[in-house]
C-alpha cells in the first residue's frame, strides 16, 4: 500500500489516473515485462529440473499470495493454508477420476471447494482473534485431512489419486513440461495481477482497515464479518488453484504432501517474505522452495555423514534449517524481504542525491 | 491558552474557497430535507430514556437528547460522565439496557455499528483509531467504502468502470485532503504522523463518509492553541458549508459557548443541563457541578 511513495524524485502524478498505476513510473513497467519476458523465454530454454522448480515456484507463490490476503491484508492467522492446497488437488483429482472432466473443467472447481471451505472455517474470525483463531484453523487442517483419509471410495484414502494434465488446447501438448510450465506461469501472473488489484481496490482497502483497526473499521461502515470470511474464501481460492496447479504437474497426489508442517511453514515464510505485500508473498514462496530443494541436495551430505540415520538425520536437519531461516530474518528484519527491497527502492529514488 | 473565535474567524475568511463541492453535491443530493428556514425544527437523531450499566456503575441514567437538523450540539461535562459512552450507544457500539434511539424517525437501537454508518452517523474517537498502517489518503478512500459502486469481483478484474469509479473516489478524497490542508502529508503513513495530523485524518475519513449525523469525541483534546484553531475552524465550515449536524464533546468551553448552538451537561451519567450557552451559563446546577469548578 506504499505504492505512493517509492517513486524517483521529481515524478509527480498529474491526474488521479496517474496516481492509481501499480507501476508509477515508466521505467518501473518496463522492468517488470522485461522480467515476465524473461520468465516465458525461461521455459524454453531451461532443462527439465529447472522446469520443475520454476513450477513449484509458481505454483506456492500462487499459494502464498492467497495466505499473504488472510494474514498479510486482512490479518487473520490461517494454520490450516497447505490443507486448503490439498482440497484443491483433491478436487481436480476426484472430479477427473469420478465424473470425467477434463483439467479446464476442474480447475475453477479446484478453487471454489476450498473457498467454500475456507470460508466455513473462516466464521470463528468473526469471534476470536490471535492465538485463539490460530488454533481453531488448526481444525481446519485437522478435519480436512482427516476427511480425505477416510473417505476412500472417493478420494482412495492414504492411497493417493492420479490426476490428469490439461488436454491438448490450439494444438499445444500440456504433457511436455515446458508447455505446461508457461501455462501455470501464465496463470500465476494472472492470479498475481488479480490480487494486487484487489489490493488496491474497495476491498482490499476494507481488509486492510479490518486488519489495522477493527472496531474503528465496523464503526465505519465496513461489515467485518462479511470482510473477514471473504479474505477467508479468497485466500483459499487461491491455495486451491495452487495446488492444482502443483499436482497437475506431478499427475499425482497424496495426503503427505500437505502436513500440518507444511501449514506452519507456509506462515513462518510468508514472515520471511514480508506481511502485507504481493511482492512479499512472492519472495517467501522462492525463499521457501530453494531452502527445500537445498536440503533435497544436501541429502547425499548428510548420508555419507550419518550412515543409516540419513534419513531421520536429514529429516531433523530441514527443521532445524528452516527454523534458523525463520528465526534469523525475524531478527535481522522482522519485516521481512519486502522490506529490504523498499528500501532498495527508496534509496534509488533519491538517487543521485541521497540525504 | 483559550482559543479565540475572533482569529478563527479571520483566518475563515482569508480562505479562498472551501474546495468542498464534490462532497457536497454527494451529500446533497440525497439530502431528504431541503435547506430552508425549517430544517431547525426538523429532530434528526433523538436519544430516548437511554439507560446503560457496566456492572453495577451506572454510566448513563435515563438520559434523553435531541439533534436537530443543522444544529451544532456540545456535550460537556466532567471525566467518567458518560459523555464518550452516549455516543458509544449511538453508533452502535454499545447496547442500552433501556431507551432507543432513532434517526430521521427511524429506531437504530439494534442496528449494527456498520449499518448505522451507512445510514450516515459518523464519528472520531476520543483516542485516535485510524488505520494506521495506510497513508493518509487511504485512510480515506477507506473511508468512502460505503459510497464505492462496484463489488469485489469487478475490483480484481479492474473493469474500466472499477477505474474510472476509484478516479472518482480518489477526486472526492483528495478534495477533503485540500480542505483539511493536509496535501503535505497526504501519502505519509498515519502511524508517523504527530498528533493533531492524526486528528485531522480521523476527521477526515469521517467526512468521506458523506456524514448526515457527524459525532465528534474531543476533537481539540491535547492541542495547541494553533491545531485547535485550525479544528474550530473546520468544524464550523463543515457545519456551516455542508450543513451538516454536529454532535460534540468538548471540554475546551470557550470553544464550546463560542460556536455551539446549544449544549447538553451530563453528570454523573445523569443530563444535568441542556439549552443555549447563554441558559447554561446561568443554569445554576450546570455552575456548581461543572463550571464552578474553574
Ligand atoms: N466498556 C466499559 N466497561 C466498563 N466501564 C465502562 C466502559 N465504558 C465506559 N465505562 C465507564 O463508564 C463511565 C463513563 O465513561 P465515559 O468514557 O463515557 O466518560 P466520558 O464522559 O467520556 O469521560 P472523559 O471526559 O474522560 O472522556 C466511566 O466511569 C467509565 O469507567
Ligand atoms: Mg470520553
Amino acid at each position: 500500500m506504499t505504492i505512493n511513495v517509492d517513486r524517483p524524485c521529481g515524478t509527480f502524478d498529474r491526474n488521479y489516473y496517474q496516481a492509481m498505476e501499480i507501476f508509477r513510473t515508466p521505467l518501473r513497467k518496463f522492468l517488470m515485462i522485461a522480467f515476465i519476458v524473461v520468465m516465458y523465454i525461461l521455459g524454453f530454454i531451461a532443462d527439465d529440473y529447472i522446469l520443475s522448480l520454476l513450477i513449484v515456484f509458481c505454483a506456492f507463490s500462487v499459494g502464498m499470495t492467497g495466505l499473504q490476503i488472510i494474514t498479510g491484508y486482512a490479518g487473520q492467522i490461517s494454520l490450516g493454508h497447505a490443507a486448503f492446497m490439498g482440497v484443491g488437488m483433491y478436487t481436480v483429482a476426484t472430479f477427473q477420476a469420478h465424473l470425467g472432466f477434463n483439467f479446464w473443467m476442474a480447475l475453477p472447481l479446484a478453487g471454489l471447494f476450498p473457498m467454500i471451505i475456507g470460508m466455513v472455517f473462516g466464521i470463528p474470525a468473526i469471534r476470536i482473534k490471535g492465538l485463539y483463531l490460530a488454533f481453531a484453523s488448526l481444525a481446519a487442517h485437522f478435519v480436512i485431512v482427516y476427511v480425505i483419509s477416510n473417505w476412500r471410495s472417493v478420494t482412495n484414502g492414504t492411497d493417493g489419486m492420479y490426476l490428469h494434465r490439461p488436454e491438448t488446447l490450439l494444438g499445444i501438448d500440456f504433457m511436455i513440461d515446458k508447455y505446461y510450465y508457461l501455462l501455470v506461469l501464465t496463470i500465476t501472473i494472472i492470479m498475481i495481477y488479480f490480487a494486487k488489484n484487489l489490493t488496491r481496490t474497495r476491498l482490499g482497502r476494507a481488509f486492510v482497515a479490518v486488519r489495522d483497526n477493527d472496531i474503528a473499521a465496523e464503526v465505519m461502515g465496513i461489515n467485518i464479518a462479511h470482510t473477514k470470511i471473504l479474505a477467508f474464501g479468497i485466500g483459499c481460492f487461491y491455495a486451491g488453484i495452487a495446488g492444482a496447479l502443483g499436482g497437475g504437474y506431478y499427475e499425482y497426489v497424496n495426503i503427505e504432501w500437505f502436513t500440518l508442517t507444511d501449514s506452519i511453514w507456509y506462515l513462518g515464510f510468508l514472515v520471511v517474505g514480508g506481511l502485507g505485500s504481493i511482492f512479499g508473498a512472492i519472495a517467501g514462496a522462492v525463499v521457501w522452495k530453494s531452502l527445500d530443494e537445498l536440503s533435497t541436495l544436501m541429502t547425499p551430505v548428510t548420508e555419507a555423514l550419518m550412515g543409516g540415520m540419513a534419513f531421520y538425520a536429514s529429516a531433523a536437519f530441514t527443521l532445524i534449517f528452516y527454523s534458523l531461516i525463520v528465526i534469523v530474518v525475524l531478527v535481522l528484519e522482522p519485516r521481512g524481504i519486502n522490506h529490504r527491497w523498499q528500501i532498495m527502492k527508496r534509496s534509488y529514488r533519491l538517487h543521485p542525491f541521497p540525504y | 491558552m483559550a482559543v479565540d473565535i475572533r482569529n478563527v474567524t479571520k483566518k475563515r475568511e482569508q480562505r479562498y474557497s472551501y474546495g468542498l463541492t464534490l462532497l457536497r453535491d454527494c451529500i446533497e443530493k440525497d439530502r431528504v430535507l431541503p435547506r430552508d428556514e425549517d430544517i431547525f425544527k426538523k429532530t434528526i437523531l433523538k436519544v430516548e430514556d437511554i439507560t446503560i450499566n457496566f456492572g453495577g456503575l451506572n454510566a448513563l441514567t435515563d438520559v434523553n437528547l435531541e439533534l436537530r437538523d443543522g444544529e451544532l450540539l456540545a456535550i460537556i461535562g466532567p471525566n467518567g460522565a458518560g459523555k464518550t459512552t452516549l455516543l458509544n450507544v449511538i453508533s452502535g457500539f454499545y447496547r442500552p439496557q433501556q431507551g432507543d434511539v432513532y434517526f430521521q424517525d427511524k429506531k437504530i437501537t439494534h442496528y449494527s455499528s456498520h449499518r448505522i454508518a451507512e445510514m450516515g452517523i459518523c464519528r472520531t474517537f476520543q483516542n485516535i483509531a485510524l488505520y494506521t498502517g495506510l497513508s493518509v489518503i487511504d485512510n480515506i478512500i477507506a473511508g468512502r467504502h460505503p459510497h464505492i459502486r462496484y463489488n469485489f469481483l469487478i475490483g480484481m478484474l479492474y473493469f474500466p468502470w472499477a477505474r474510472r469509479e476509484e478516479a472518482r473516489q480518489r477526486a472526492i478524497s483528495e478534495d477533503i485532503v485540500d480542505f483539511l490542508e493536509m496535501e503535505h502529508v497526504r501519502n505519509t503513513t498515519v502511524g508517523t504522523l504527530a498528533y493533531g495530523l492524526r486528528k485531522r485524518a480521523e476527521l477526515g475519513r469521517a467526512l468521506a463518509l458523506e456524514p448526515r449525523v457527524l459525532l465528534l469525541d474531543e476533537p481539540m483534546a491535547g492541542m495547541n492553541l494553533d491545531e485547535k484553531e485550525d479544528i474550530a475552524r473546520f468544524i464550523i465550515d463543515i457545519h456551516e458549508f455542508l450543513s451538516i449536524p454536529i454532535v460534540m464533546i468538548e471540554h475546551d468551553m470557550g470553544v464550546v459557548m463560542d460556536i455551539a448552538d446549544r449544549i447538553a451537561v451530563l453528570d454523573f451519567g445523569l443530563k444535568i443541563g441542556d439549552g443555549t450557552p447563554e441558559e447554561i451559563r446561568k443554569n445554576p446546577k450546570v455552575v456548581s457541578a461543572y463550571l464552578g469548578e474553574e
